[in-house]
């Protein structure tokens, strides 16, 4: 059996505060993805069931609302959920003892599904929206 | 007896510290992209400075776990240096969150309230 390090006092105090902020970033992240789909069924309801907006007008707002809050929503929620795992597996790391190192690690295997799915996603949206604007610059 | 300057994390370790550095440091740019885009949206100072602390925080936690991986004797410390700049990211970015919620909120009621007169 190998040696299994355990962190010092002021070492899980870092690991506590970082856990917890991990937690709420996450929770807050959640929240925020259900929120866009909210405003979402909200607005897609509201354009239906609204006869003074023309379908045109209609038809613009909801492809908007579509492809910016459907998106989003969803990486919130999956982006959220790794933040919440990765603080809950730092909680381990200061709440038990014997297995620090492989809370530890869990913790950065959360992390770093979190910065990949964000770093994904975000280059999609960066591509998207250069020939977003490149289209519209080249149709005057 | 265990001291931060006496463990040294094994290969495997090293491997996920290092790329868990390697994507908050890819993170850390897509901030710094943001923050220039910003200087096109009208010179938004306030999203531009925002995305450049995120951006700066998270930068500086992937140089603290690359340091874990490539050097000896400090792992630990290291690795808190690093645990502590993330933590400083996602302060910000929960702050900015909620904020943001609020006004999108405000936004959203104000269109279902008026929408139709602005269509109209």
């Amino acid at each position: 059996m190998g040696y299994q390090y355990e962190f010092s006092e002021a070492e899980n105090g870092t690991i506590a505060y970082t856990g917890g902020k991990a937690r709420t970033w996450g929770i807050i992240a959640l929240v925020a993805g259900g929120f866009c789909l909210a405003i979402l069924a909200a607005g897609l309801f509201f354009l239906q069931t609204n006869t003074v907006i023309s379908d045109s007008d209609g038809n613009t707002v909801s492809s908007l609302l579509l492809t910016t809050l459907l998106p989003l929503g969803f990486v919130n929620i999956v982006m959220g959920n790794f933040y919440i795992k990765a603080g809950k597996a730092l909680s381990s790391v200061v709440e038990t003892s014997g297995n620090d190192i492989d809370h530890m690690m869990e913790a950065l295997s959360m992390f770093r599904n979190a910065f990949r799915v964000e770093v994904l996603v975000s280059a999609v949206v960066f591509v998207l929206s250069f020939a977003a604007g490149f289209m519209m610059a080249a149709a005057g | 007896m265990s001291s931060s300057h006496e463990y040294e994390f094994s290969e495997r370790e090293n491997e996920i510290i290092g790329d868990t550095g390697k994507w908050a440091q890819y993170l850390a740019v897509v901030f710094f992209l943001t923050a220039a885009a910003q200087l096109f949206d009208g010179l938004n100072i306030i999203g531009l400075a925002i995305n450049a602390v995120i951006g700066y925080a998270f930068w500086k936690s992937s140089e603290a776990l690359k340091l874990v991986v490539d050097t000896e004797g400090e792992d630990v410390s290291h690795l808190m240096r690093g645990l502590n700049e993330m933590a400083t990211a996602f302060q910000i970015r929960t702050v900015i969150t909620i904020i943001a919620m609020v006004i999108v909120g405000l936004l959203a009621g104000a269109f279902f309230v008026l929408g139709p007169r602005l269509f109209s």
